[in-house]
């Protein structure tokens, strides 16, 4: 498995995503730059809003990140391989 | 908050089969294998995706799981109870939701004697001038528990002695019934009914039978905290033959229908216990189901198989009240 869709994974398992690793990959690609940094953007005031240790972050995490994913019709996991692309 | 992203971590182990060893009760293992029907065919999920009333599943196979026991099961559940309830009330807009119903709507209420709901709002009944039976509870209906004048008031335990009621927010406190299977519904709604129905007895047979009043007054000091809240319910009905539990939901009347009954807008995915009771009920004589997809009538005719469905299309009929003049 290549570096990328381990990452991938990660963030799978971090957001409680159900889609399968290369099509989170594949959505995320087919975004256009503006709209990823949007999605860089907005994930990112999520996960500095919830700066705390990672066992008590996550679950906060998962709901505020489920609730763009809900309002930009995008998958959980495409939302923090925005944040943690930087948007690129 | 955070129990709701632990909730909504469970869903892809759930759907992946690694609960299916929690699920213990009959209903337990269909409501999980229907869950796992419903939610394999989304490609993707967020926390939004869930109904509301599968939360309530994913959240007691995690009590099975992590081995969180009454009476904290207890406490957490009424914490995500109030949470969804505040939600859906939202500060009172649901309430409004019937200003947006077209005028004529008014003719099709009209042509019934009576109207039941399973939606907690009160626009059916504000937009209809015309009482409303609220099968599942309502949110101006008080549950008894946090009525200070009510039976289970009465006893020792009284569970509203630590409880602060805060009256702006009186829907967290009412009789509204949320959860994600028919049966746990069914076992609310007939709950009070089947108590005074027992203390009922117990009280009478109490006066009259020595044998049995030896019985119960053994039951005031057995280890069983049920069996001794039983001997004391019957003892305060001996003492004031008026106290009763408040039956709150009108399944009677609901069971007594006679004639013919239109169904809208009820899903028969997670209200079989009222396609049960219209099953069962012989006196009626034509039930009439608006789908909203035609995939739901082949469940319906399962569901209803000791009569003959007629189905019509709900889009259909909201598009007629619109155009009517």
């Amino acid at each position: 498995m290549d570096e990328k869709l381990k990452l991938v994974q990660a963030i799978i398992a971090i957001t409680g995503s159900v889609m399968e690793g290369n099509n989170v990959l594949k959505q995320y690609q087919e975004l256009t730059s503006p709209k990823k940094k949007y999605l860089y953007d907005k994930a990112t005031r999520i996960v500095k809003r919830h700066n705390k240790p990672f066992d008590e972050a996550q679950p906060l995490v998962v709901v505020d990140i489920g609730v763009c994913a809900a309002e930009e019709n995008e998958d959980p996991a495409v939302i923090l391989l925005a944040q943690i692309s930087k948007g690129k | 908050m955070s129990l709701l992203g632990h909730l909504f971590l469970q869903v892809r182990d759930i759907l992946s089969g690694n609960y299916d060893k929690f699920a213990f009760a009959t209903y337990e293992k269909a409501c999980l294998e229907d869950f796992k029907r419903r939610y394999r065919t989304y490609n993707s999920i967020n926390i939004a995706s869930i109904g509301f009333e599968d939360y309530y599943l994913v959240y007691d196979l995690m009590c099975y799981k992590y081995k969180i026991r009454n009476p904290e099961r207890y406490y957490i559940r009424e914490a995500l109870k109030s949470f969804f309830i505040y939600s859906i009330y939202n500060k009172g807009k649901v309430n409004s939701i019937y200003t947006r119903y077209p005028k004529k709507l008014q003719f099709f209420f009209d042509q019934y004697d009576e109207l039941y709901t399973t939606n907690y709002d009160q626009n059916v009944e504000v937009f209809s001038g015309r009482n409303v039976g609220y099968l599942h509870g309502a949110f101006n209906i008080k549950n008894d528990i946090y009525d200070p004048d009510s039976m289970r008031n009465k006893m020792s335990d009284s569970p509203i002695k630590n409880c602060n009621i805060d009256d702006t927010h009186y829907y967290l406190y009412s009789n509204v019934i949320t959860t994600y299977n028919g049966y746990s519904k069914m076992f609310s709604i007939k709950q009070t009914k089947d108590a005074n129905i027992a203390i009922d007895k117990m009280a009478s047979a109490y006066a009259t039978n020595p044998s049995v009043k030896a019985e119960v007054d053994k039951w005031e000091k057995d280890a069983n905290d049920l069996v001794r809240k039983l001997a004391e319910g019957i003892k305060l009905k001996l003492q004031d033959n008026e106290l009763k539990f408040e039956e709150t939901y009108p399944i009677q009347e609901f069971i007594d229908i006679k004639g013919n009954i239109d169904i809208v807008g009820l899903s028969p995915n997670n209200d079989t216990h009222i396609f049960e009771v219209l099953n069962d009920n012989e006196k009626l004589t034509t039930i009439t189901y608006y789908y909203y997809d035609l995939a739901e009538n082949e469940i319906v005719e399962q569901l209803l198989i000791k009569h003959t469905p007629i189905f019509k299309s709900v889009i259909s009929l909201w598009e007629y009240y619109k155009r009517v003049k």
